[in-house]
């Protein structure tokens, strides 16, 4: 967490988790080669090992892409999706890697062999920005390429901590730019020359499924926003009964941020439903060892506080809370991030 | 995520779903009768291949893939 800095957060876990991700991505594309050719044998039919190989990180680094975003709006409409929010940046780092060989392979193979610049000569032997068929479509993996590894670089907690979540958040969502021109890498490159109908329905069916569970989930979590009551003095959150020990319920408020009342043990506790490290929702996790963790990335808060436990310094709003006849009342106004709020106690039957 | 950025993203998405789709149909419309690895080998002069291909680049596959 955010007591030292340290150079690389490593555990074992994803030391494991980096491993296999890097052996798939070596069979993956030792398959994709092998399998291209065996299947294209011949002087006329086989393209050059070059060509191959910036073919299979190509489809490589595409569907991993793919893959990078489905899982966020996976996990907010299944919780079952949330672990594996926890080792996506690393994913997207291996991403990166795998979408630069292809990169430099290509630019090497295809500008670097003339007298030209290979950089310049991408960007000035093709500028008929006029044409669909001849657009040089080269420039749009280029700027994609960029944009990835622009959060490649800022991926690591210390840069979230520097930049602050919120800027942080905005700037990784550039992706959504990159993933936007390496689709149309792809249709104004390699879906003009390969014509078989697999490769373009593929493509779309990629942007569809992406771009449907990105529309689904925003427009579930606005439906639920704009459901909670109005901003009031105090908010029912329902019947004490329905909140689950060690476990919360989230109550959107109108105008203002979602609130996470929890039950630990015979008391109720309220606190802020977003994390003070990536913004994840505290609501969806759970009491252990005493604290509230996070589902995305392990934060963890005291409910009573909103403290994270010493050496951690992370602090998210409070609220108060009460207990009238079975149910629970939140006031909405937050309280300063770390404010100690004395717990409601639930009356036993 | 805080509500701002829930409204952003969904916006984005709203904006950028339509637009992708589009660019690919647009590109895929565009795409020429002949693909140029179907055309015979005698037609494949400097005149026929794709500007994208780089002057300087390596011998051609015939292809434009990359």
């Amino acid at each position: 967490m955010s007591h030292a800095y340290q150079a690389v957060q490593w555990n074992h876990h994803k030391k494991v988790y980096d491993g296999v991700l890097l052996l798939c991505v070596l069979l993956y594309n030792a398959a994709f080669i092998g399998i291209t050719m065996a299947t294209h044998a011949g002087p006329n039919n086989l393209a050059p090992e070059p060509v191959l190989l910036i073919r299979s990180t190509a489809t490589c680094a595409f569907g991993m892409l793919h893959i990078i975003l489905c899982i966020g709006p996976l996990a907010r409409l299944s919780p079952r999706f949330a672990p594996l929010l926890y080792n996506r940046r690393h994913f997207g780092v291996m991403m990166f890697s795998v979408a630069l060989v292809h990169g430099i392979i290509a630019l090497i193979f295809y500008h670097g062999m003339g007298d030209a610049n290979p950089i310049v000569s991408l960007f000035t032997v093709n500028t008929r920005y006029d044409s669909l068929a001849h657009f040089p479509f080269q420039v749009l993996g280029f700027g994609a390429l960029l944009i990835l590894f622009v959060m490649a670089a800022t991926s690591h907690d210390y840069w979230l901590k520097n930049l602050g979540p919120g800027v942080w958040k905005a700037l990784h969502m550039g992706v959504y730019v990159a993933y936007a021109l390496l689709v149309m890498h792809v249709a104004l490159g390699a879906l003009q020359s390969e014509t078989h109908p697999a490769f373009v329905a593929l493509t779309a069916a990629g942007v569809v499924l992406v771009s449907g569970l990105h529309l689904v989930a925003g427009f579930r979590e606005t439906g639920f926003d704009g459901s909670g009551p109005d901003h009031a003095q105090w908010v029912d959150a329902g019947p004490v009964a329905d909140i689950p020990q060690d476990r919360a319920v989230v109550l959107p408020v109108q105008g203002a941020e979602r609130i996470a009342i929890f039950r630990r043990g015979d008391t109720l506790s309220a606190i802020s439903n977003v994390c003070a490290h990536q913004g994840g929702p505290l609501g969806e996790g759970k009491i252990v060892d005493d604290c509230l963790t996070c589902p995305w990335h392990g934060y963890q808060y005291k409910v009573e506080c909103g403290q994270s436990p010493p050496p951690f310094t992370e602090k998210v709003s409070t609220y108060r809370v009460r207990i009238e006849d079975g149910r629970a009342l939140v006031d909405p106004s937050p309280l300063p991030p770390g404010t100690p709020v004395e717990p409601a106690q639930i009356p036993s039957a | 995520m805080k509500r701002p950025h829930r409204s952003a993203h969904r916006v984005l998405w709203v904006v950028l779903a339509p637009l992708v789709l589009i660019g690919l149909y647009l590109a895929v419309d565009a795409r020429p009768a002949t693909p140029l690895q179907e055309l015979p080998a005698t037609d494949k002069t400097p005149d026929t291949l794709p500007p994208s291909l780089p002057a300087n680049s390596a011998p051609s596959t015939g292809e434009q893939d990359q």
